[in-house]
């Protein structure tokens, strides 16, 4: 449990990273950027 | 300060090694941040009055003092052990963040240099050898794997640093998009909620300044803290003479690019492996430096592509450095490090010999992969060589090693973009189309890389001469 808490801790900035880098490629696939809601 | 100390840190039987890779990556994706310093190019040149050129200059003090402080600290981070090392690190690079936003209060460009260059790149150096030598032990079954995680946290420093200031600059301006009437994102919503009660005092503290830089880089020397603290208040050594169930170094290093024996630092550097490793990663950082520093110029100079979709290249290659760095390390478990670091150099070369091909069939496609495969080489060269030199001097200061020969990206660094950049130019100013202008530069990367390949074909184990007697071995 605590491992797994641990990993959680450190794994969600670096996943919150990826995700604003693939919103960043996405005109590169020709779909339009950050949809602003 | 017992609680610091290298005996404090080691490990009570039944401790799960799973809990160390973290602790690393916390510290690792802190100082990663290093790679999006260019977000605060133009708020900074804003501030004071400088041009970007010269606010870059913090950068490069950085990335030098990093492969300095690595090497002359080395011995000292193995003596002290990763607890001790990571909270020096963390107090190095917070204050250098807090130092240069008094440098953005004060408006004096050289505090900025000087506390985000030379006070954080300490913090920097210390905090990238900190965790290797101590991840090394812990899987001396999976080297690879081990150190690739950790060095794939740097990678994913850049991937945080760069949206996380950006964010927060926007939310101590005050919501230029509230004035224009557009609703804010989720991140922008996020952001409000956790840094908001921040934003009164910040901004009073602040006052004088309006870029929002200042509190950002307030609130990131908060942010990262934690962080950094949080790795080394969790990391743990493992206890003289422990290895894996089931793990037998004698049976790992059969086929004899693997010892068991121990190479102290000051005799490693005497040797002629580690001056070719020390080129092996010379040559792979410069080489991918040559995409990764123009991804976006590059992109749009050779397919005529708008600005959002070069930066979405530039996205997307972010992405491939990163996870280059597990997989790439990760594979050298299997297969080797000098079989990896051939693929790195023979595909890396090809691949770079392509790219001019899919310029002039204006294949966007393929240019999108061949360069996504180069870059995630060039972040698994950076990912792999702590297990390289783990196979070739032993565990036993195997992260002093290491920081010695993280000079070779310092260098690369430096020298790397000057060469590639001087020779683009000089084939524009000859009159070459800038569509064209970089194939030459591919060309001088495979040249570079076949440089690397030769270095790494000669690399040998040490000659038992370089043996330390009576140390702890692998």
């Amino acid at each position: 449990m605590k491992a797994v808490l641990i990993w959680i801790i450190v794994s969600t900035p670096l996943l919150w990273g990826v995700t604003q880098s693939v919103k960043k490629s996405l005109p590169l696939f020709g779909v339009e950027a950050v949809v602003k809601k | 300060m017992s609680f610091l100390s290298r005996e404090a840190t080691v490990a009570k039987p039944g401790f799960s090694r799973w809990l160390v890779p973290p602790a690393a990556v916390a510290v690792h994706m802190c100082i990663g941040q290093v790679y999006a310093f260019s977000v605060f190019n133009k708020p900074l040149s804003a501030e004071l009055g400088a041009t970007v050129s010269q606010v870059n200059v913090a950068y490069m003090i950085a990335l030098v003092m990093l492969g300095l402080s690595a090497a002359t600290f080395g011995k000292w981070v193995e003596r002290s052990g990763p607890r001790k090392t990571m909270l020096v690190s963390c107090c190095c690079f917070c204050g250098g963040l807090l130092l240069a936003a008094l440098g953005v209060k004060l408006k004096m460009l050289g505090l900025i240099w000087f506390g985000y260059g030379f006070v954080g790149g300490i913090g920097l150096g210390l905090g990238y050898i900190a965790p290797v030598s101590t991840l090394v032990k812990w899987f001396p079954d999976r080297p690879g794997m081990a150190t690739g995680m950790a060095i794939m946290g740097f990678g994913g420093g850049a991937l945080i640093g760069s949206p996380l200031a950006q964010e927060l600059m926007k939310l101590f301006t005050a919501g230029a998009d509230a004035a224009a009437g557009m609703a804010p994102t989720f991140d922008q919503r996020l952001f409000a909620n956790l840094i908001g009660p921040l934003k009164e005092p910040l901004n009073a503290l602040a006052a004088g300044t309006n870029t929002g830089a200042m509190q950002a880089l307030i609130t990131m020397a908060a942010i990262y803290a934690c962080f950094m603290l949080f790795g080394a208040f969790i990391v743990r050594v493992p206890a003289p003479g422990w290895k894996p169930a089931g793990y037998e170094p004698k049976a790992a290093a059969a086929h004899g690019m693997i010892t068991t024996a121990s190479v102290s630092v000051d005799t490693a550097w005497k040797t002629p492996q580690f001056w070719l490793l020390w080129t092996v990663l010379c040559m792979n950082v410069s080489a991918g430096i040559g995409v990764l520093g123009r991804a976006a110029d590059m992109c749009m100079d050779m397919f005529g592509v708008s600005v959002a979709i070069g930066a979405g290249f530039t996205g997307l290659l972010s992405i491939f450095n990163m996870g280059g760095r597990f997989v790439w390390s990760s594979t050298s478990d299997l297969i080797g490090r000098k079989a990896v670091y051939c693929i790195y150099f023979i595909l890396g070369a090809a691949l770079y010999a392509i790219l001019p091909y899919t310029q002039e069939t204006q294949n966007r496609t393929l240019f999108v992969i061949c360069t996504a495969l180069i870059i995630s080489m060039y972040g698994g060269g950076f990912a792999t060589i702590p297990a390289y030199l783990k196979d070739m001097f032993g565990t036993y200061q195997v992260g002093a090693i290491h920081g010695r020969l993280i000079t070779a990206w310092s260098m690369a660094a430096v020298i790397g973009p000057s060469l590639i950049n001087g020779f683009y130019d000089s084939r524009v100013a000859a009159g070459v189309p800038k569509a064209q202008a970089y194939n030459g530069t591919f060309y001088l990367m495979c040249g570079l890389l076949g440089v690397g390949l030769i270095a790494n074909l000669l690399v040998r184990p040490v000659d038992a001469k370089y043996h330390v007697k009576d140390t702890p071995s692998a």
